[in-house]
């Protein structure tokens, strides 16, 4: 993930904040803020499969199921 | 550092077949009129390091490099070539990529020109100020990069998008649950399909069939059981249904006392024809007769030729007449016997069928074989059609009669029917049937539609929470990516306003702030200071401040690109700043130099003022830049350089002291006339009005003169040189403005005083300081003066 150029910076920074944005929302539900954060911890924004999952109800406790 | 060496073009846009364009090591300046081929240098430029070019490659209907880049008057494709160095060795790099061996550093400085901003066009400069917000966004979308954030955020917006689908889905199949729960339940709109309403016309129907009713819908599969036991005794009904059918069967039989009624109506009208025909002696036919009298009127006969007796022709004819009419009542008896005959074996018929089809299904039906007296019904019914089909004497059909009486037809049908009722009654109430039947379908309904609507109903609940839910995230990442973006652009910003400051210090302008807004997924609103008021740039700022304005917020991004990567290290500056004024470009020419250190510059311009800022400014900062001049173009021959020193410039050097007398002339007569230009035009000299717009030096001058005279501390200044000129002048116009042969005859003693004494005057009105010559200042009456009062002359 670390290389030159602007654009991972800027990547990084917006990542950086939606986590913080998500950490701090009062209105997401727990399953969904966990299964958010774990994919945004990841620093893989192209995997949003688990959501995916949960959206599909193959999940309830993304943390037991991490 | 890569570092741009030469650009050679061949069939490129204006640009024919050279010349070459060769960079010093800190750049080039490139000056020339509008229209004669700098721009063309520019794009291939561009294409060359980018593979596109801005000024074609718009997306405009009809114009691409494809289409336009090639020189109108050249047959093949335009050729470019890109000469780089490191320093030590060259590269060369064509519109199709390097040629040669692979560089990495070459490579690197390839693919950051594709993605990065470094050059600016006068026709660019204030797209980013004048695009609305949105489009402000796209603008520098592409810089910052974002791909990856963005495709998150396409990924969730997607999600979101997949999550409606789902719950369309779902509220289709609720809907198809919904429309088979009414038509069972008899529900129809606009009462609501809830639990109550269900609940109320499901114990109604209950209700009907005897059934208790339930407190909720839930029991209904428990009360299903108990119909399903209630309906076990008409697990038989199939059999009932058959025993039925027999039943309407034998009540559609062909009612038995027509059948009578036709048969003795047949035989009345076998007898009426009989008897008839027993009264007719003879048996006169009716053909014997018409032949009989045709036979007598042929042959005209007088006498019989049987018995010889007189014939009477009137006679016979009316015995003959008589005879017919008496065969006329057999003729209508027959027809009614005929007819009689077809009604009787109709109805035989008719007996017959219904019989046969009834003994078909009794079998079905009662599973016993069909009464004898109804077979031996049957088979009298058939031999009755078979014999009856011709026509039979009276007593045979008097016989016929008799057996059918004795095979007794309506003893046999209540036979039957007999049977068949007592049958009937083994089974349970057809009724009882009915209202169990939709008592259980009822019931079924609530357990399966009613079940898979709630269902459905819970589902699109949990995924209406999970679409609130990934919309929330939409809209967190899109606030995350406003604010990452807002921290890039407000280091833009500083940048730019310092920048903005440096040019234009103490006027109480700039601070441009670059907001991205609220509004929509990406927009960027663009606002400015003005003596403590903010707002947009455009609507207080002159049109000099806004082109600075946008030249400082390009060179920002320049520096911020450059921050971040610094592969490439060139800025191009085409033809910019064309209304911002002579002591601001100066600001700006240092403000480049000065910030862009580290970057190899390219700026064009058209007007020669700059140029020479640019050279002085480049000159006294020890950088090497490498000037070019075009001198002029045409479609055969394309730019043309000229000498890139300025006449100023020229005559200033040491090259002129070695210079041939009649040159020195010729450059500072035309110094002369460009300096006489800007005076008339700026002091407002009435010059006799010239059709071509073309004001030579005589006219100027005979104008101008008398004017500096009266102004008194300008004549006390400029006096000498003004009298010299006034004296020499004609010097100018014996070698005219290009040499001729006249010209050798000029003294270097003579040339020298004129130029010197032009070369003076030239000191005394332009103001080095204010890039300007001296003019007009509004509100001094009688005063000429350069912007900054540096030189000033009272009247």
């Amino acid at each position: 993930m670390k290389s030159k150029g602007s654009s991972e910076d800027l990547n990084l920074i917006a990542l950086a904040k939606l986590r913080e944005l998500i950490d701090l929302d009062n209105e997401l539900l727990p399953a969904w803020k966990t299964e958010v954060l774990r994919v945004l911890r990841n620093d893989v924004p192209e995997d949003i499969a688990p959501l995916e999952a949960l959206l599909r109800g193959e999940t309830d406790d993304p943390v037991k199921d991490a | 550092m890569i570092r741009l060496r030469t650009l050679k073009a061949k069939g490129c846009r204006g640009i024919l077949d050279g010349p070459d364009l060769e960079f010093g090591k800190d750049g080039v300046v490139l000056v020339g009129d509008n229209g004669t081929g700098k721009s063309s240098y520019i794009d291939a430029l561009e294409k060359v390091l980018t593979g596109k070019c801005g000024s074609l490659d718009t997306g405009d209907q009809g114009l691409s490099w494809a289409r336009q880049g090639k020189h109108v008057a050249s047959k093949s494709a335009p050729q470019i070539e890109l000469v780089l160095s490191d320093g030590s060795k060259d590269f060369s790099v064509t519109q199709d990529g390097p040629s040669g061996p692979a560089n990495i550093h070459v490579g690197a400085m390839l693919s950051a020109a594709r993605r990065q901003s470094f050059l600016l066009r006068r026709r660019t400069l204030l797209a980013f100020i004048n695009a609305k917000p949105a489009d402000r966004y796209k603008a520098v979308a592409d810089f910052l990069q974002l791909e990856r954030f963005n495709a998150l955020e396409s990924k969730l917006r997607a999600l979101s998008t997949q999550c409606q689908g789902q719950i369309t889905g779902q509220k289709t199949a609720k809907q198809v649950e919904e429309i088979a729960l009414r038509q069972q339940l008899g529900i129809s709109l606009p009462a609501l399909i809830d639990t109550e309403t269900c609940l109320a016309q499901l114990n109604k129907i209950l209700g009907k069939a005897g059934l208790a009713i339930l407190d909720d819908l839930e029991s209904a599969s428990i009360r299903m059981e108990q119909v399903e036991v209630q309906l076990a005794p008409f697990s038989k009904m199939e059999e009932f249904q058959k025993v039925q059918l027999l039943k309407t069967l034998i009540s559609e039989l062909p009612p038995l006392d027509q059948l009578r009624e036709v048969e003795s109506a047949y035989h009345v009208a076998r007898k009426k024809t009989q008897d008839e025909e027993a009264k007719l002696r003879g048996n006169f036919y009716q053909q014997v007769l018409e032949e009989g009298v045709k036979w007598i009127q042929a042959d005209s006969l007088e006498t019989c030729p049987l018995c010889e007796s007189t014939i009477d022709p009137t006679k016979i004819l009316q015995r003959v007449e008589a005879r017919l009419n008496e065969h006329a009542t057999l003729t209508a008896f027959r027809d009614d016997q005929d007819l009689a005959r077809a009604k009787f074996v109709s109805a035989l018929r008719a007996l017959y069928d219904a019989l046969v089809l009834l003994r078909r299904k009794w079998t079905e039906g009662l599973r016993t074989n069909f009464p004898d007296a109804a077979e031996s019904l049957i088979e009298l019914l058939d031999q009755l059609v078979a014999r009856h089909s011709t026509l039979q004497g009276r007593e045979v059909i008097e016989d016929d009669s008799e057996a059918l009486s004795e095979a007794n037809p309506n003893s046999v049908a209540r036979g039957l029917s007999a049977q068949v009722e007592a049958k009937l009654q083994t089974y349970p109430s057809s009724e009882r049937y009915e209202v169990l039947t939709k008592a259980k379908s009822t019931l079924h309904a609530i357990t399966i539609n009613w079940n898979r609507l709630n269902g459905a109903q819970t589902e699109i609940s949990r995924l209406e929470t999970a679409r609130s839910q990934i919309q929330r995230i939409v809209e967190l990442a899109e606030k995350a990516r406003k604010e990452a973006v807002q921290q890039l652009l407000d280091q833009i910003a500083t940048h730019a306003d310092r920048y903005f400051q440096n040019v234009h210090p103490g006027e109480n302008i700039g601070s441009p702030a670059l907001k991205v807004t609220d509004r929509g997924t990406a927009s960027i609103d663009l606002t400015c200071v003005f003596h403590k008021k903010s707002g947009d740039p455009r609507g207080c700022y002159s049109e000099g401040h806004v082109d600075s304005l946008g030249l400082c917020i390009f060179l920002a991004i320049r520096r911020f690109h450059h921050s971040h990567d610094s592969d490439l290290s060139l800025l191009v500056l085409d033809d910019v700043l064309h209304s911002v004024d002579g002591e601001h470009r100066m600001a700006t020419a240092k403000l480049i130099l000065k910030e862009f250190s580290d970057h190899q510059i390219v700026i064009t311009t058209h007007d020669p003022l700059w140029f020479e800022n640019l050279k002085a400014v480049a000159s006294a900062a020890a950088r090497t830049f490498s000037y070019h001049r075009i001198a002029g173009w045409s479609l055969t021959t394309g730019p043309v350089w000229g000498d890139h020193l300025s006449d100023y410039e020229w005559l200033t050097s040491d090259e002129s002291l070695t210079a041939m007398p009649a040159d020195r002339v010729i450059k500072a007569g035309r110094l002369l006339e460009q300096m006489l230009q800007h005076l008339c035009d700026g002091l407002s000299v009435p010059v006799p009005f010239s059709l071509r717009g073309r004001y030579t030096l005589d006219p100027l001058w005979t104008s101008f003169l008398p004017k500096a005279k009266k102004n008194k501390e300008f004549y006390a200044a400029a006096g000498p040189q003004l009298d010299k000129i006034e004296e020499l002048r004609g010097l100018r116009n014996l070698v005219g403005a290009h040499y001729n042969e006249w010209a050798n005859y000029l003294t270097a003693n003579e040339s020298k005083e004129l130029t010197d004494a032009i070369v003076t005057l030239r000191d005394r009105v332009y103001c080095p300081k204010c890039n300007e010559f001296i003019k007009r200042i509004a509100g001094l009456e009688g005063v000429w003066s350069c912007k900054g009062e540096h030189l000033r002359f009272k009247a």
